[in-house]
Parts: C-alpha cells; sequence; structure tokens
C-alpha cells in the first residue's frame, strides 16, 4: 500500500504532517458509513440497507460527532464517497458533505469508493500467500453490483496503484476478469459472480468511511514538497490565512495527493431514463404520424 | 427554540421535487432571497422531464444555489434559526437531493429541520405576497405535477384534499398538446403566448368531468387526457383531409377548455364550502388566460382571489422557506433528522416525521 499516503519518515522527509479533522462519509453502496477522525482518534458507523441512505447517514454523523466531542464547527474537511453507485443513495452523502461544507465554509473532497475499498483490501487483507513482485498484473480487482447485469470494476497493482476503471462490465466480462489467480477481490458484486472466493483472496464487501477518511488524510499530506512554495507559505500564514485552515488551502490549491476529487457522482452510465424517454418520445411521434 | 423568539423566524427553504434546484430565505413573512437554478433546458429533448437528469443536475447546481441563496440575502449561515426542505410528493430520486442537503444543514447549523408537504409550500408561499393567509381558504393547485382542490383550514395543520386529476396533470397536458403542435416544452408559456393569436372558440374541445353526471363521485376532480386526445384526432383528421392546421386556434382552443374547467371547478368549490377566499398556486397558476377567467368568475361570486406573481407560482424555494416560517411561528412540531423522502407524500401530511 506504498502510494496511498505519506512515505516519509515524519519530520525528516520534508512533507510537514497536518493535523486535520475529517468527517467522511460514503452511500455509493448498499453500506452507509460515516467516520470523524480527529488527530487522536478516529469514530465510525456503518450498516448495510441498500435504502436506507437518507434516513441512516444524518443520525450517524450526529453520533460520531457527539461520540467523539467533536463540534460541526471544528471540522476541517468534509469528505464523500463519490462513487460509482447504481443507487440514488450516492447523492445522499454527496448533497449532504456538500451542504455541511457551504454552512461550516469549508472544503468538500472526493474520493472514488473503489480506492477506499482497495485501501482497505491492501491494507487489510489477509495475505498469507507470497504477494508477487510489484508490476503491472494487478493484485486487487475490487467489483461492486451495479444492476442491469452489470458491475462496475476497476483494477489496482499491489502497489495500490490504480491501473484500471472505474468502468461499466457485463458481469460476464466482470465474472472473467476475476478469474485469474493470486489477486485479491474486493465489493459486493464479487458474491454475485464467483463462489467460494478463497479467504486470503477476500477483501471487504463494502466501503468503510473510516478507511475514506485515512486516504483523505494521506492526500493532504502527499503534495509535493511545498517548503519553498512563497505563496502557499503566506496563504499558510496563520497571519494573512484569515480563518484558512492548512487543509481548505491546500485543497484550493490543488496540493494534494491525485487520489482527491471534486465532490461530484461518477456515474459511468448515461441517465438510466434517457433511453426510455428518447425511445417515448420517438414512440409519441411515430404515433402521431400513423 | 429559536435564537429571537418565534415571531420573525430565520427559514432557508430547499424545494428539488422535480427540475428546479431551489434556495430561498425568509425572514417570517418577509422574503429576503430566492435563487432557482432550473434543468428545464436539459429536459426540452425528450418532451418532458427525466426524473435521472433532474436528479443530477440538483447535484450539480447546489453549491452555488446555496452559496447564491445566503449570499443574496445578506445573511450568515449562523443566522439560521430552521432549515425547510420539500419532503415530497415529487420524484424519489430527486426529493433526495434536497432532502439530504437539508439534513446537511442541519447537522451543521444544529438547527431544526422540518420536511414539509410541496403542495402545502404552494399555498403557503402567498404569505409572502398578500400577508397572513386567511382562514379557511379553497386552493387551487396546477402545475405539470399536480392539479388539486384543497380546503386549507390552517396550511401548518390543517389541508383537506377535495379533488384532484384522475389522470393527466393540467401542466402536462399542456406539455403533451404541445408536442402535438410542434411547440416548445415546457408546453405552459409556449401555448399561453400561441394562444393570443388564436380565436378560443373556434374548437369546442371536451371540458372534462363537467357532466351533470359526473357531480356525484368527481365533483370536485378533474381529467385532462380527454381534451388531449380530441386535440390529437382533430390535428390528424385535418391532416388527413389535406387542410392546414390552425396552430393559433387550437392552442386558444385548447388552453380555453382547460382553464375554464380549472376555473368553474375552482369558484364552485368556494361555493360549496362557504368559503371567500381562493388561493392559486403552481406552474399553470403563471397562465395569463387562467388568471384572468379566475377573476372574472370570483368577482361574479364575491369571492377574494389571491394569486401569487408568476415566479412564485412556478416551483422555488420561497415556498418552502415561507411555509417552514409559518411552522415554527405556530410552534409545530419538527421533523426527525433522518427524515425520508416520500414520492406520494399525501396533502393532509403537511409535515414528515
Ligand atoms: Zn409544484
Amino acid at each position: 500500500m506504498a502510494d496511498i499516503g505519506c512515505r516519509g519518515v515524519g519530520p525528516l522527509c520534508g512533507c510537514l504532517t497536518i493535523g486535520v479533522i475529517i468527517l467522511a462519509v460514503d452511500t455509493a453502496t448498499a453500506a452507509t458509513s460515516a467516520a470523524i477522525s480527529g488527530p487522536a482518534s478516529v469514530v465510525s458507523r456503518r450498516n448495510v440497507d441498500a435504502h436506507g441512505h437518507v434516513e441512516s447517514l444524518a443520525p450517524m454523523i450526529s453520533d460520531v460527532l457527539t461520540e467523539s466531542g467533536i463540534e460541526p464547527k471544528d471540522i476541517d474537511v468534509l469528505a464523500c464517497g463519490v462513487g460509482p453507485g447504481p443507487f440514488t443513495g450516492l447523492r445522499v452523502g454527496i448533497a449532504q458533505m456538500i451542504a455541511m461544507g457551504a454552512a461550516l465554509d469549508r472544503p468538500v473532497v472526493g474520493v472514488c469508493t473503489h480506492d477506499v475499498m482497495a485501501h482497505a483490501a491492501l491494507g487489510l487483507a489477509d495475505r498469507s500467500t507470497p504477494e508477487p513482485e510489484a508490476g503491472p498484473e494487478p493484485g486487487l480487482i475490487v467489483a461492486t453490483a451495479a444492476r442491469r447485469a452489470e458491475s462496475f470494476v476497476s483494477t489496482y497493482e499491489y502497489s495500490g496503484r490504480r491501473s484500471g476503471g472505474p468502468i461499466a462490465l457485463s458481469n460476464d466480462e466482470a465474472h472473467h476478469a476475476m478469474l485469474a489467480e493470486e489477486v485479491i477481490l474486493a465489493g459486493d458484486a464479487v458474491d454475485l459472480l464467483i463462489e467460494d472466493v478463497p479467504t486470503y483472496r477476500r477483501g471487504p464487501r463494502f466501503p468503510h468511511a473510516a478507511d475514506l477518511a485515512a486516504i483523505v488524510e494521506s492526500q493532504l499530506n502527499a503534495g509535493e514538497d511545498w517548503s519553498d512554495d512563497v505563496d502557499l507559505a503566506i496563504d499558510l500564514d496563520p497571519a494573512t490565512a484569515r480563518g484558512n485552515s492548512t487543509a481548505q488551502v491546500l485543497i484550493k490549491r490543488g496540493r494534494h495527493g491525485r487520489l482527491l476529487l471534486p465532490p461530484r457522482p461518477l456515474y459511468l452510465r448515461a441517465p438510466d431514463a434517457v433511453a426510455t424517454a428518447a425511445a417515448s418520445t420517438m414512440a409519441a411521434e411515430m404515433d402521431r404520424r400513423a | 427554540m429559536t435564537a429571537r423568539g418565534t415571531a420573525s423566524p430565520i427559514v432557508v427553504g430547499i424545494e428539488t421535487s422535480c427540475d428546479e434546484t431551489a434556495v430561498a430565505f425568509v425572514r417570517g413573512r418577509e422574503l429576503l432571497s430566492d435563487v432557482v437554478a432550473s434543468s428545464v433546458n436539459e429536459h426540452a429533448r425528450f418532451g418532458g422531464v427525466v426524473p435521472e437528469v433532474a436528479s443530477r443536475a440538483h447535484v450539480e447546481a447546489l453549491t452555488q444555489t446555496l452559496a447564491a441563496a445566503r449570499e443574496q440575502a445578506g445573511l450568515e449561515w449562523r443566522d439560521v434559526d430552521a432549515i425547510a426542505v420539500t419532503a415530497g410528493p415529487g420524484l424519489v430520486g430527486a426529493l433526495l437531493v434536497g432532502v439530504s442537503a437539508a439534513q446537511g444543514l442541519a447537522l451543521a447549523l444544529q438547527r431544526p429541520i422540518y420536511g414539509v408537504n410541496h403542495l402545502a409550500a404552494h399555498v403557503a408561499v402567498d404569505r409572502l405576497v398578500h400577508g397572513e393567509l386567511p382562514q379557511p381558504a379553497v386552493a387551487l393547485l396546477v402545475s405539470g405535477g399536480h392539479t388539486s382542490l384543497l380546503r386549507v383550514d390552517d396550511v401548518t395543520a390543517d389541508v383537506i384534499p377535495l379533488g384532484q386529476t384522475l389522470d393527466d396533470a393540467a401542466g402536462e397536458a399542456f406539455d403533451k398538446v404541445a408536442r402535438l403542435l410542434g411547440l416548445p416544452f415546457p408546453g405552459g408559456p409556449s401555448i399561453n403566448a400561441r394562444a393570443r393569436e388564436g380565436d378560443p372558440v373556434s374548437i369546442d374541445f371536451p371540458r372534462g368531468l363537467t357532466h351533470a353526471g359526473d357531480d356525484e363521485r368527481h365533483r370536485h376532480d378533474f381529467s385532462f387526457s380527454g381534451v388531449k386526445t380530441a386535440v390529437s384526432r382533430w390535428i390528424r383528421a385535418r391532416e388527413r383531409s389535406g387542410e392546414p392546421v390552425p396552430l393559433a386556434d387550437v392552442a386558444a382552443s385548447f388552453q380555453e377548455s382547460v382553464v375554464d374547467v380549472l376555473s368553474a371547478k375552482a369558484i364552485r368549490a368556494c361555493r360549496d364550502e362557504g368559503i371567500e377566499h381562493l388561493i392559486v398556486g403552481g406552474g399553470v397558476a403563471a397562465n395569463s388566460r387562467l388568471r384572468a377567467l379566475i377573476e372574472h368568475r370570483a368577482d361574479a361570486h364575491g369571492i377574494d382571489v389571491r394569486i401569487p406573481p408568476p415566479s412564485l407560482c412556478t416551483d422555488n424555494g420561497a415556498m418552502v422557506a415561507s411555509l417552514g416560517a409559518a411552522l415554527v411561528e405556530r410552534g409545530r412540531p419538527t421533523s426527525s433528522l433522518g427524515l425520508p423522502a416520500d414520492s406520494s407524500l399525501p396533502v393532509t401530511e403537511i409535515t414528515l416525521h
């Protein structure tokens, strides 16, 4: 998991480690999860109910805030999983973070939900079999249920680098891709496509917001060495920053790792109804001419 | 409950039930800002609102709309006393975006949230224009999504449906007939404009559910699929005979048939209920012929009519904020933080819990 996070050794690596409070949520799959990560600890929750996102998420956020003793105004960064995801629930987490970001005047970032699962799988999976040498071969496939006989699929190297996807594949194509040996499989589509995945190959089924928060924190610290950037230093100077937190400045200036995205859903497909609506308009047109 | 008492609460209202992403601020009955981003042009080529296209557009527009409404109001977010949001009825995916955004504001600001009924909000918006609502009142709500007659004894607690459309909403009929006539979507404004050059009595299109036999079961109900079919048949017959289709006359006669029924039934509902106040709302209330005919007929029966300006008749955030402020003022119970969206919320449920 070398590429996710700061590879440096604390103060010696040349990158400033910033202590941020991150509220992270993900509603891209059947799971709803929320996590608040502060300098000292992470408090998180998750439940799985494909149609419960809008009812679960806000109370869940309220719970993690209460438990952590963190006030909304203390949050530095709001983060959301941006999918891909087949449910209308995908937009629940994104819209809540956008609104919280507006009300708190804090930056809102997105992370690809497959990256969240990849992070967890590569960090947590039981890798009792030897890893192959780092190379172009995928070490991990994340496949999440996309409905309509499709799966959303991403491939990752063992280093954590995403080498392909996310894309929508037919379940046949997705199944074929997953047959490779020595590949860790994560995501809820795996169970639909393959029977009896050996434990050592099985990553998490659903994303967890705690992993999302960890990615955001490491990405904020993963920008290049900017210690000699005069403009940035001025922006970060507490005397001139006027309430801008360090995280806010780094995000505004794009000085972070490439895994941080704008808070916009990754849809991967044209709107469901477009084809239908176009067809019905056409039908009406033909009916009219008949 | 509110920082400054409940007299003139500052309420932010969010509306995303169809194709408008709208946010507004009110202070009591005073409108402070009203920002509407519409995805109507993205739906035009389909001749109707495409739910997934609308839902996507809401997320895209959210950041800007929230910021613009707050800025226009000249307030800070911390000044807000309560958040109101349309929880239904409407397109479920579209409603979810607004409800989620409202939950985010409630969490961040630690203020109460009211998930409100879209139809009641269409009635409540008139507080911002003509002052406190008369009680009781009859409300006629006509748009692309709804056509309802309501008895409103208290817009924050007591709304009874008298009648509604059995098939197409009035606005939907306008859209479909516009498509038949090759006029642009949305059909309401384009037919209204075209009808000005036509003769409204040149073609006798049917008036749905107005026969004596309909009175028993459907006295206050509407039906617009019949007139739409009649227009379609009339045009086809005309084309078969090789004669040109007089667009303006068809538009005017169709429009007359719809507004005739709407206004006649609204006035009759007032008289049946013994109520002297009629409130009209919804996008079709922007139709100039409907406004004129209702006012004319109401005059004859001594009924007082309130119709907000067109910008407040179509879907907007002001209507939601206005209902929210009324709920705060009357001390009505708040919704829970985990309120759902309910695409078929009955009009009798003014807030969702
Ligand atoms: Zn409406």
